[in-house]
């Protein structure tokens, strides 16, 4: 980790807490985390632990109740237009094609049809949905709209990532594809990610550093360093003896809370 | 009763449906020729005959033309401003919460009133002439269009709205890229309605005033006890509000295309 890179996304004790019932239902608390440029963050904590707030934050369509988020060394006080957002649900417009969802941030971006006609391809290209351009989303598996979602997002190349559980609903191949993917993209650029997941093994397949958030409200629990070699084959990384090692200390710090969850549930 | 003839598939499109609907029609016209003078005077309902003749005999002679341009004109003016009307401010109110709740009531009171109420009104205002009908229907397709717009404002989803903002939209796009294109499922449910409510706004219109029209010669039929005339003026209506709304059917079946193809 070299110290050169400056900050891009910073949390300075945030708390955030939502209006539920005539109280406030807290859902973060006392966030701190800096992410430089090109680091690679995953966020793993029970449900309810506020993940997703966390994105939101960051994307400025959320504000903190205390504490600043930052971004490129500037308060996030407006929609942070320089992040590309892979939300939880798809988003994608029903009334456009496969293609028509892809062009979208070109369009808004005033990039012309010749050029945008030949990134849209490009990208069909990278989630592998040839032949599927002119379909609606709604002719089209939760997984392959994920992927479309993806492809949506990184077509406009913007310099942060933020991401909620992209590959939730992907089965165990076209997961493991779409995990070489990203990293293959992310290793070539200098993109910065947030990669919210509920799943360990992909936090640690991807990231730098695994952060830990409590159940409800989320605090930070843990700050983990991958410390595995890259580029990782991430087919057979499982077997790595280092990775069941951290495995099982980031699984003893959220084991507690996980069963509490289910106890609530 | 699951037989192969009786599947709903079977009939459910195409030529077996078709040849279905006209088989009821031409029954309930032959049941019409059959009930009048024996079971009921036709002085009352006419008959299919007569009013075949009278529809021959006023498209020989042009007055069929001239009346039914006439009110395909005021019918056809009054949807376009009603509609373009209704859309502008239901778009307006529904992106502007402070000039909703600004409005509400004066909106709620108007709305409530039926507008057929506001043609002697109209009258004093735009005269006998077409503008007085066009206004009339228009005035009535306005509020089917700006309710269906309002409501299709307010239930674009907000996600498709951060999704957009993220990806740094201006307002003008969210407007053009959402929230438009979202409506538009609610604006059909709006524009269907809509479709005989001009018709009947342009009718009501020209029943009250004017010398022309399909709605005078309806008038001047009864006035003068001409049974023929008054059904042939109303089968030539039906005809007109079937036809106008294929046309809404098949535009929607375009536009809205993604609903469905799934």
């Amino acid at each position: 980790m070299s110290s050169a890179r400056r900050p891009i996304l910073e949390f300075s004790a945030v708390d955030k807490s939502f209006a539920r019932a005539g109280t406030r239902l807290p859902t973060l608390t006392n966030i701190t985390l800096a992410l430089r440029e090109r680091d690679f963050v995953a966020v793993v904590g029970p449900s309810g632990s506020g993940k997703s707030t966390l994105l939101d934050l960051a994307a400025g369509l959320l504000r903190p109740d205390r504490g600043i988020v930052r971004y490129d060394g500037m308060p996030v006080d407006r929609v942070n237009t320089a992040v590309g957002y892979v939300s939880q649900r798809d988003d994608l417009l029903p009334w456009r094609m496969v293609r028509d969802n892809i062009a979208l941030p070109l369009e808004i971006r005033g990039i012309p049809r010749g050029e945008r006609q030949e990134l849209v391809e490009q990208q069909i290209g990278v989630i592998g949905l040839h032949g599927f351009a002119d379909h609606f989303p709604s002719q089209l598996s939760a997984g392959m709209r994920k992927r479309v979602s993806l492809a949506r997002t990184l077509v406009y190349r913007p310099r942060t990532l933020l991401m909620d559980e992209p590959f939730a609903d992907l089965d165990a191949q076209l997961r493991v594809l779409m995990h070489a993917e990203l990293l293959r993209l992310w290793e070539g650029t200098d993109l910065t990610v947030l990669f919210v997941t509920h799943d360990l093994m992909e936090a640690i397949v991807l990231a730098d550093r695994v952060i830990v958030l409590s159940a409800r409200p989320g605090r930070i629990r843990l700050e983990q360093q991958v410390d595995l070699p890259r580029p990782r084959p991430v087919a057979r990384f499982g077997t790595h003896a280092r990775f069941g090692e951290l495995h099982d200390v980031l699984w003893a710090e959220i084991k507690d809370d996980a069963a509490r969850g289910i106890a609530a549930t | 009763m699951n037989g192969p003839g009786f599947s709903p598939g079977r009939l459910g499109t195409g030529a077996p449906l078709l040849t279905a609907r006209l088989a009821v029609i031409a029954m309930l016209i032959v049941l019409w020729q059959g009930m009048s003078g024996r079971i009921v005077d036709p002085v009352f309902i006419s008959d299919p005959v007569r009013v075949i003749e009278r529809l021959a005999l006023w498209s020989s002679n042009g007055h069929l033309w001239f009346h039914l341009q006439t009110t395909l004109q005021e019918a056809f003016l009054g949807f376009v401003l009603g509609t373009a009307g209704g859309m502008s401010a239901g778009v307006a109110l529904g992106l502007s919460p402070f000039v909703r709740k600004l409005l509400d009531p004066i909106v709620m009171a108007v709305a409530s009133l039926p507008e057929i109420a506001l043609a002697p009104l109209f009258v004093l205002w735009f005269g006998v002439g077409l503008e007085m009908k066009v206004i009339l229907a228009a005035s009535v397709v306005f509020f089917y269009v700006f309710w269906s717009t309002l409501a299709g404002v307010r239930d674009v989803d907000p996600r498709f709205v951060n999704v957009l903002r993220v990806m740094a939209a201006t307002r003008a796009q969210l407007l053009t890229k959402v929230i438009v294109p979202s409506a538009l499922t609610w604006l059909y449910v709006g524009l269907k309605v809509s479709v005989p409510h001009a018709l009947l706004g342009a009718v009501v219109g020209e029943l009250l005033v004017g010398d022309r029209g399909i709605g005078y010669l309806l008038l001047w039929s009864a006035q003068n006890y001409d049974t023929p005339g008054l059904m042939a003026g109303i089968v030539v209506l039906m005809a007109l509000s079937a036809g106008f709304n294929e046309l809404v059917v098949r535009s929607e079946g375009r536009v809205l295309r993604w609903k469905h193809e799934s």
